[in-house]
């Protein structure tokens, strides 16, 4: 006889008093119906993965299918490299994901676009733009008016002096050494 | 209403939205798990204040709804939290909500303590008083700097920590060229009163900023403390932080820059620090006790300069550090303390400082960025406002 038959409650009953056993059995047992679909469910892949294979017909035709792709020895070690360099290209299109959502976003928002434009139009660039064309008229002006003035060799020598001839001229003279030493 | 969420983010402002964004770009799966708590209607874009002040920028700009700024997918439970209880995972808002999460991430920025300078409230937005710290109150000071007839123009630092550091010269900077502009720079005697002992912390940045005082031949007091502005009398009250003495100086216009703090419902609670800042891994993120909590931002006790390009930084890391553990796996992401000031030294000229925590410069760009530079000027102006809508706030810059 056993010491359990001399009158011990057996060990697994012992185990059932538990509160967190029996919480978990409580649990279970509420489970069951979806653990039951699950296994059905996995049961019923298992049988057509068996059933695939099994059928002759099915395997000729997947095999017809491959040879006649142009997937090739080739293409099994490009896939493989593929996967090698995954990490990398994720990156990638990570960035180039932030920066399509970036530009959606700034399309769509009215304010920065409305922002954007008021500052092109305060930029220093087309403020210069504005102040050179403003400068072509006045000078056109200035020739227009002075058409009959003779211009003299000395006046030719006079306008050498003028720090923006020198420094054209410095950049002239830089030019030209850049274009000879190449 | 929901009363517990996966991620739960006290602070709608840009580190909040930021990590948020971010976490629901990684996955849908926290699609209406992620609540962000603040009680604020709008959100504003702060930087562009200090342009703002200075009559280069409008400061409509720096103004959206909140709602059009939370994440889809993210409740905005616009209410204050009064009171945490990280023993227990949960928050207590004034309205008597217990808000519980499962990870928290503390950033509801810094206070400003108007009340910290004696009779400043009172006189702000007159008398020749401004600050730019108030989005009612920036228009007040391109006004005095418009109308200024000359005298004495008076900048102060604070002794506490600050919302970008270098803010409070910016404005002087500015100011500086429009007395040029306007012909009145001959009259005026400009003033910079800094609690701080130097221009800058970081040494390339301050050597070129030694010389933009040089040249714009600016008055320098430093270890000064402003404590009291008497408007109507035109006076402001000092104290020297090295002797504690105390002096007057009289001022035609003053800009002030005033103390700021870690919020009172932050430093009341068993997530501070010293000096009531979230207590927090200077790498990691990761709350010193609570390992379910994060913070960033400038309510953090990080020991580097409080700046949206830190925020810009940190977020990355919070988000990362949070799905790591979410995937039981080790915290990987690492923040090495970045920091950036644009600071404007004119209406056409900035120098762009990025350092870390070893104020260390840590450039971006492929030049010296200790030189003033007009193209960074624009970068600042031009583009860093839409780079913060559209791309930090969506949680891809």
């Amino acid at each position: 006889m056993t010491r359990q038959a001399e009158g011990h409650e057996p060990r697994w009953a012992e185990t059932m008093e538990h509160p967190e056993v029996q919480e978990s059995m409580t649990y279970l047992l509420r489970k069951l119906p979806e653990i039951q679909a699950a296994v059905e469910s996995l049961d019923q892949i298992v049988q057509f993965g068996q059933q695939t294979f099994q059928d002759r017909k099915s395997m000729d035709y997947l095999e017809d299918q491959i040879s006649l792709s142009s997937i090739d020895q080739e293409s099994i070690e490009a896939l493989v490299k593929l996967i090698g360099k995954m990490p990398v290209l994720l990156k990638l299109v990570e960035r180039i994901e932030e920066m399509a959502t970036f530009a959606e976003s700034v399309w769509n928002d009215r304010e920065s676009l409305a922002y954007m434009s008021s500052s092109i139009g305060q930029n220093t660039l087309t403020q210069k733009g504005k102040e050179l064309w403003e400068k072509a008229d006045h000078i056109q002006a200035l020739a227009e008016q002075n058409k009959d003035e003779h211009i003299s060799i000395f006046t030719v020598m006079k306008w050498m002096k003028d720090p923006s001839v020198q420094k054209s001229l410095r950049y002239a003279k830089a030019t030209l050494q850049v274009m000879n030493n190449k | 209403m929901k009363s517990h969420f996966r991620i739960l983010i006290i602070g709608a402002g840009s580190a909040g939205i930021s990590v948020a964004s971010r976490l629901l770009r990684h996955s849908s799966a926290f699609k209406h798990d992620i609540a962000l708590i603040d009680p604020a209607e709008h959100h504003f874009y702060q930087p562009l204040w200090t342009l703002v002040g200075g009559g280069a920028a409008k400061k409509e700009f720096s103004k959206r709804e909140m709602e059009s700024v939370i994440p889809f997918g993210t409740h905005h439970i616009q209410q204050s939290v009064i009171a945490f209880d990280p023993d227990n995972n949960q928050v207590r808002t004034e309205e008597g909500q217990i808000i519980s999460y499962e990870f928290l991430v503390v950033a509801p920025g810094i206070e400003i303590n108007w009340d910290g300078i004696k009779g400043l409230k009172e006189t702000l937005g007159k008398n020749g008083v401004c600050s730019n710290y108030s989005y009612e109150h920036v228009d007040y000071t391109w006004e005095t700097i418009r109308n200024f007839k000359g005298g004495k123009a008076v900048f102060t630092h604070p002794n506490s920590p600050v919302k970008c550091g270098g803010a409070p010269q910016k404005i002087m900077y500015l100011a500086e060229e429009a007395f040029s502009l306007h012909g009145v720079r001959n009259q005026t005697e400009v003033t910079f009163n800094s609690a701080n002992p130097g221009i800058f912390d970081v040494e390339e940045y301050k050597r070129a900023l030694e010389g933009v005082i040089d040249r714009k031949q600016i008055k320098t007091n430093f270890r000064t403390n402003l404590t009291e502005v008497r408007g109507e009398e035109k006076e402001a009250v000092f104290e020297n932080l090295d002797t504690g003495e105390t002096f007057t100086t009289s001022f035609d216009m003053i800009h002030v820059t005033p103390p700021m703090r870690a919020p009172s419902f932050l430093a009341d609670s068993p997530l501070a620090g010293e000096g009531g800042w979230v207590d927090v891994h200077k790498h990691t993120l990761q709350h010193a006790k609570y390992a379910n909590v994060f913070g960033l931002g400038d309510a953090s006790n990080l020991p580097t300069s409080k700046t949206g390009a830190a925020i810009r930084k940190q977020a990355p890391v919070v988000a990362n550090n949070i799905l790591s553990l979410l995937k039981g796996s080790p915290m990987e992401a690492f923040y090495d303390g970045y920091s950036s000031c644009p600071i404007v030294t004119g209406y056409r000229s900035l120098i762009l400082a990025e350092f870390d925590y070893f104020k260390m410069p840590k450039e971006s760009m492929p030049f010296n960025q200790a030189k003033e530079r007009q193209s960074m000027y624009h970068l600042k102006k031009d583009f860093l406002p839409i780079i913060y809508w559209n791309g930090m706030l969506k949680g891809v810059m």
